[in-house]
């Protein structure tokens, strides 16, 4: 742990404007700041290293994974108490257990925009080439459903319709079928589906409603169960495999080896501009644009990436966690040394701005999460999208995701006041 | 008013000050000299505020450096979503997204323009990508047509006759249980080409090799057709091009060769299916299509098997039943329109398409790219890849109006002799096809669009496998250079009189663009 700052271990999930305004105080190591840049007389900070803010990525890094992959195991030991006895309870057991693993996962995705530093780098014999190679396997959205089960449409042409072997191996040779990247076979959104089914509710209230019975061998509804259950149970075992290598790479061992992402990452002279770069695009293309912008411009709730689950509110809400806590050096009870600190130092200003807009948004976005969560009058994110213009809750939604683009615009800013260079964000590959 | 005409001039005197032989030539906005005194106040001297500083593999996929609202910016990160993510076959989800084939080359935009930028040919014989088509499509058309259909084209109003059991385009992919139209492969030949001094350099010529997956059921391509390849194109500055005074582009026009340098330059007229008129046509490999908007649905049409409101059909011909009873996409989950492109999300891809920005030069000033530039245009080759001009006003978009740009393109159409000619497809081979041919509108077999220059240098930083002229033979820029043909011949013969320092220096300046 580099924190030599303290941050309150509390109200990290549900966090209001004013926690946070805590939180950017805490990770300026500084006991008498307050909020907004109003203050006079706080005592001068000490340097950040950027040695000290490399390590303390590679820290949350490590624990987002860590935290990915235990509620990946939870999720996991759900699915098998539900695959034994498929009654309701344990599906909506194994429901709660999905949007668990949402919270460390979302937040660890601003990891995703490494190849820069990854590529071509000693990955060892059996390592992970980059987060973003791996990354396809483990979250891929769109997601053609109908190659994996029945769909309002089809019922036959499927995998699980078929009669291939349901083994790891071939639902990984599934994934980009065709040449179709929307062919995904693997990975959170396909457990998604296979526990909510397809949403039929437009934006009207109400996610999937895949039954129970599914999974039943006694009163198996829309036939093929059991092969229904071998794909859950596979799908799921996969998930928890691809976390255990990827926890793997960011362990404090890993940091040690040669070849690790961890051990690449601290060695390489573009770790700092990875930082920024990955905050930028995740603010700005993915989730202000790709998550939240289509949806709200297009007005179709399938361009929610949640979109089985109506859990998008909770999926946007931790990637923005993941931006912030990649700005003030923070996850959970962690708090170190942060981008921002070292941007403090070199642009007071700019800073301030991105303190704010971080700020701003956070308070938004808590609005999307909150409408999403409370029992009286939900409104989940496809409703929100169908609401339209004028409305206060899309307005909030779409004020968020305008604000996320100038967060985009002011970290390009600080990128360069850094001196840092601008890197593909764009991936590794052909049609990411 | 005043200003904008002020930068017209000033575009029309480059104009002059490049095709002149060896003219000093300073771009507009390198002339901030101090020295002179003017006795007037100095007119605001126009400059390419568009252009971004990036030279990564990512150079290419920069919005235009001086958009700076949030709405435009995430209209653009929307357009750039729907070009990079695949579209899917009909399905009960993603349904904005939905529509796939049943007949495509490809099944996302970004899959063809890698990273935005061009795309490559099927590697030599042997390679890993010796199969790779994922870049490079083959038209198809008529040569054998009616005296109305050739009038039609001439003016404008009939882009050509496609092959009648292929369509105008051959599609190589299709979705699951529809039959695919074509097989593809090639093989290369190579012969060298010698300098005056003894340098060497390879190239090599394809021989495309296309099979019809219909010919045993009698539907064989016609004897007739003509065949046309086409490599993708990169998508920088394209809204950029769009804005290019049509007036001046027209003005170079020399049909005749009257000025008798050996270069014509015809500007294609095609139809504007949006406005329904005749209109000049700048966007392809032959100049076939007048908008940025156009060549997007055309490319979502032709390349993937998607309608939108400008082409509402689908490709497929008559005797290719299981694409004609294929379902379609039409609409999504809000509301029903007949056609399977939403017009919201064609209006972003046409955003996206058109704010895509032109990479800064790096190096400008050095004198080697100078004298390299100096040497482009001694041998001539200004004539056509003219340097530059200012963008005229446009209401949509104002951060790409008034841009004095350097595309180095006239936009116009010239012969570029019988080695890079469309050709025949015979048992014997490929058969380069008469010279007067009509292929796309006015545009013969032997003429192909002179291709903008800017971004030269990052092409391969780009994509790495890119290739270059229209069907991707030439395997970098000395190659390209040197395959120039017919109306570029005296030129390429020049170049073939320089020594080693001058081909550096050449080079030097093409890099830097």
């Amino acid at each position: 742990m580099q924190g030599h700052s303290f941050l309150t271990p509390a109200f990290l999930l549900f966090i209001s404007a004013a926690t946070i305004i805590t939180a950017c105080n805490g990770s300026n190591n500084s006991s008498g700041g307050t909020s907004g840049g109003s203050s006079s007389a706080s005592p001068t900070p000490q340097p950040v290293t950027e040695k000290a803010v490399i390590d303390n990525y590679v820290t949350i890094a490590h624990s987002a994974y860590s935290d990915s992959l235990s509620a990946a195991q939870t999720l996991q030991t759900a699915i098998s108490t539900f695959l034994d006895q498929p009654n309701e309870d344990n599906l909506t057991q194994a429901k709660t257990a999905y949007k668990a693993l949402r919270i460390p996962y979302q937040q660890s995705e601003v990891m995703r925009w490494d190849t820069d530093i990854t590529l071509n780098t000693n990955t060892g014999v059996s390592g992970i080439e980059s987060v973003d190679a791996w990354e396809g396997q483990v979250n891929a959205w769109p997601l053609a459903e109908g190659l994996i089960d029945y769909t309002q449409d089809d019922s036959s042409n499927n995998i699980i319709a078929s009669s291939n072997m349901i083994t790891k191996a071939f639902l990984t040779s599934q994934n980009g079928l065709n040449n179709d990247d929307a062919n995904v076979a693997t990975g959170i959104h396909a457990i998604e589906f296979l526990l909510w089914g397809q949403d039929l509710n437009g934006v009207n209230a109400g996610a999937g409603v895949r039954p129970a019975s599914d999974y039943s061998t006694d009163s198996c509804s829309n036939g093929n169960c059991e092969r229904r259950a071998q794909y859950l149970r596979v799908v799921t075992e996969l998930l928890v495999d691809d976390l255990t290598a990827m926890v793997a790479e960011w362990s404090p061992e890993a940091i040690q080896t040669e070849g690790t992402l961890a051990n690449n990452f601290v060695n390489s002279d573009k770790a700092l501009a990875y930082i920024v770069g990955s905050m930028k695009v995740m603010a700005d293309d993915e989730l202000a644009s790709a998550r939240m912008g289509t949806a709200l411009e297009t007005g179709d709730p399938e361009e929610e990436h949640d979109c089985f689950s109506d859990l998008s509110h909770v999926a946007i809400y931790h990637n923005f966690q993941g931006i912030k806590n990649a700005f003030y050096g923070t996850y959970k009870e962690n708090s170190g040394a942060g981008f921002g600190d070292l941007l403090r130092e070199r642009d007071q200003n700019l800073y301030e701005t991105i303190d704010m807009l971080m700020i701003n948004i956070e308070s938004k976005m808590s609005q999307i999460l909150e409408t999403g969560e409370r029992t009286n009058n939900t409104i989940r994110f496809d409703q929100i999208i169908g609401l339209g213009q004028g409305n206060t809750e899309f307005d909030n939604a779409n004020s968020a995701s305008l604000d996320l683009i100038q967060l985009g615009l002011e970290l390009n800013l600080a990128r360069e006041a850094l001196s840092l260079e601008e890197l593909n964000v764009n991936g590794g590959g052909d049609g990411d | 008013m005043k200003t904008n005409s002020i930068i017209l001039g000033l575009a029309l005197f480059n104009l002059f000050s490049c095709s002149g032989s060896g003219g000093n030539d300073n771009s507009n906005n390198q002339q901030n000299n101090g020295s002179t005194t003017s006795p007037t106040p100095t007119p605001v001297i126009a400059q390419d505020s568009t252009r971004v500083n990036n030279t990564t593999s990512n150079s290419f996929s920069s919005h235009v450096a001086n958009l700076t609202d949030v709405e435009k910016i995430r209209q653009f990160n929307i357009g750039d979503d729907f070009f990079e993510n695949p579209w899917v076959e009909k399905t009960s989800s993603t349904e904005l997204r939905d529509g796939l084939g049943p007949l495509f080359n490809n099944n996302a935009c970004q899959n063809c323009h890698i990273r935005d930028g061009r795309g490559h040919a099927p590697g030599d014989t042997g390679s890993a990508s010796e199969n790779d088509f994922s870049t490079i499509l083959f038209k198809a058309a008529k040569s054998d047509i009616s005296e109305q259909q050739r009038t039609d084209m001439m003016v404008g109003r009939l882009a050509n006759v496609g092959d009648t059991n292929v369509g105008g385009q051959l599609q190589q992919r299709s979705i699951f249980n529809i039959q695919n139209e074509v097989n593809l492969a090639v093989s290369y030949t190579y012969h060298n080409i010698t300098f005056e001094d003894g340098f060497s350099v390879e190239l090599r010529k394809p021989e495309w090799q296309f099979e019809s997956t219909y010919a045993s059921s009698g539907y064989d391509f016609n004897s007739d057709t003509i065949f046309s390849a086409r490599v993708t194109q990169p998508m920088i500055g394209l809204g950029l091009l769009a804005l290019i005074d049509e007036d001046i582009i027209r003005s170079q026009q020399d049909i005749a060769d009257s000025d008798n340098n050996g270069i014509s330059g015809k500007a294609n007229t095609v139809w504007d299916a949006v406005n329904q008129q005749t209109k000049l046509g700048r966007f392809g490999w032959k100049a076939g299509q007048p908008s940025v908007r156009q060549q997007a649905a055309a490319a979502f049409n032709n390349d993937m098997g998607l309608t939108t409101e400008i082409f509402l059909q689908e490709g497929c011909i008559s005797h290719q039943v299981d694409c004609l009873n294929s379902p379609n996409g039409n609409g999504d989950s809000m509301s029903d329109y007949p056609y399977e492109v939403a017009t919201s999300v064609l209006d972003n891809i046409e955003f996206y398409a058109s704010h895509l920005a032109v990479p800064q030069r790096r190096n400008p000033n050095a004198q080697s790219v100078q004298a390299g530039e100096q040497l482009f245009n001694n041998a001539g080759c200004n004539a056509c890849h003219v340097k530059s001009y200012t963008t005229v006003e446009h209401v949509d978009f104002p951060q790409l109006a008034n841009q004095a740009i350097e595309p180095f393109t006239d936009l116009l159409l010239h012969d570029m002799g019988d080695d890079l000619a469309d050709f025949s497809h015979t048992s014997i081979g490929n058969q380069t096809a008469p010279k007067q041919t009509a292929i796309e509108f006015q545009a013969t077999a032997h003429e192909w669009r002179t291709p903008p220059l800017w971004g030269l240098g990052l092409v391969k930083t780009v994509n790495p496998n890119a290739s270059f002229l229209h069907d991707g033979r030439a395997r970098n820029i000395l190659e390209a250079v040197l395959w120039h043909g017919g109306e570029a011949e005296s030129a390429k013969n020049m170049v073939l009189r320089f020594n080693q320092v001058q081909r550096e220096q050449l080079l030097e300046f093409l890099n830097d663009l």
